[in-house]
């Protein structure tokens, strides 16, 4: 077995202090703060696959994290199966209570999840859904409804605070209505700039991201919501609608997919503009995500066939100094 | 002209098929069909598609493949009601790269 002498002509060398120009794979112990450190080299932001759904998904809900998500509302027909992400493989999660419906809209965790709104089998009217739901990790409990009737809206937040806005209303009209719920009421509250349906969401309550969406067309605005209002963000730099979801914070933000036709762009968002960032694999017109920024989660969607699919984000790392750590 | 893209068929067993190691390495393109798109002549994808078990496919091949996926789910699209329709966008054609 070779030394790291032997393969890099240097034993690793005790300082006071990091080297002010370490070379990329170059080890020393700093005697200073007692740890092991080392050059490492960049890694590439990337998406890369995740595990396959049982059922397709495609315009509809998921929230939590990239290892704890939760799938709702798939829009093949309307369904009120759910399933459940643990990371690795999808199973099946509770039955919904408030009907059957797709595109519906979603906050919180996988434990702790609540889905909102919705689209009804189109014989059962009223078509257009208000119910919600709470999510416990095993089964759904129906709460107070929503004051308007609403799918294919933006929804962000946690179970007892959550929001939404946007969506398509009865009419089949888009538009800009938003409204907070405190974990027992919505409350209406200041609306939209711009109505839109498939808008794309992350954020809190206090702090939401709507962005993209369909009007007339797909477009890039991007507005931000700090408790009781809507002020313009920075705009998308691809024109986008077809989200089911984004990922992150209203600083923090990630937004992938999209259509009229179906995209693979994915850009981010650092609280006042949108970069470009490593594409999907596959091309997903009204795909659905979660997660944070740094490791988002898209899910379903379609370019041409449904998606079972879904891809898991990895942002990069500048190269740098890191300290090597181990576990006992 | 030399050709930029490679193709292949696979089926996708979901994690691991494309790891975030493979992805930083070569770029992919997931196609209706179970085709996939990676750049020809590159060591890193032949080692992906030796490793998923791939068929390779000539672009007129694949570009087959993905027709029949793409007009399957035209038609499908085609036959919903109006209703339905306003929910999604009718599926576009894909017209495979050299």
């Amino acid at each position: 077995m070779s030394t790291y002498k032997e393969i890099n002509g240097i034993k690793v060398r005790s300082l006071s202090s990091d080297p002010p120009s370490p070379f990329e794979g170059e080890v020393w112990y700093n005697s200073s703060s007692n740890s092991l450190k080392y050059q490492g080299g960049a890694i590439a932001t990337a998406w890369a696959t995740g595990g396959t759904k049982s059922n397709p998904m495609f315009s509809g809900g998921t929230l939590g994290i990239q290892t704890a998500a939760l799938s709702f509302t798939p829009a093949a027909s309307p369904e009120a199966i759910t399933e459940e992400y643990d990371g690795t493989a999808w199973t099946g999660g509770g039955t919904m209570v408030g009907g059957a419906r797709y595109t519906a809209s979603g906050a919180g965790t996988q434990t702790a999840g609540l889905v909102f709104g919705g689209y009804k089998d189109p014989g059962s009217p009223p078509k257009f859904a208000t119910e919600t739901e709470s999510y416990d990790g095993t089964s759904w409990t129906a709460v107070n409804a929503l004051n308007t009737a609403k799918y294919q809206a933006g929804g962000c937040g946690t179970q007892t605070a959550a929001l939404n806005f946007g969506g398509i209303v009865t009419g089949f009209g888009s538009t800009a209505a938003t409204e907070e719920y405190n974990g027992s009421t919505w409350t209406t509250t200041g609306s939209l700039n711009t109505a839109r349906r498939k808008i794309g969401s992350a954020g809190t309550q206090t702090a939401g991201l709507g962005f993209g969406g369909y009007l007339a067309t797909a477009n890039p605005d991007t507005e931000e919501y700090n408790g009781s209002s809507w002020t313009s963000g920075g705009d998308m730099n691809t024109d986008r609608n077809g989200f089911g979801g984004g990922a992150g914070i209203q600083t923090a933000a990630l937004g992938f997919g999209g259509g009229p036709t179906a995209s693979a762009a994915t850009e981010k968002y650092d609280g006042s503009s949108w970069s470009n960032t490593a594409s999907l694999i596959t091309a997903r017109n009204n795909t659905s995500g979660c997660g944070t920024q740094p490791a988002a989660f898209a899910v379903g969607g379609g370019s041409g066939p449904v998606r079972l699919s879904s891809e898991e984000f990895s942002e990069g790392i500048p190269a740098g100094t890191r300290t090597v750590e181990v576990s006992l | 002209m030399a050709k930029t893209h490679q193709y292949c068929v696979a089926e996708n067993w979901g994690k691991g098929f494309i790891e975030h190691n493979e992805s930083r390495k070569i770029s992919f393109s997931g196609l209706p069909g179970n085709v996939w798109q990676v750049p020809a002549h590159n060591k890193d994808a032949n080692l992906w598609i030796s490793k998923v078990l791939g068929a390779v496919k000539t672009k007129d091949e694949a570009q087959t493949i993905v027709d029949v996926e793409v007009t399957a789910a035209q038609t499908s699209w085609d036959a919903l009601s109006d209703e339905q329709k306003a929910n999604s966008t009718r599926p576009a054609d894909i017209i495979l790269e050299e």
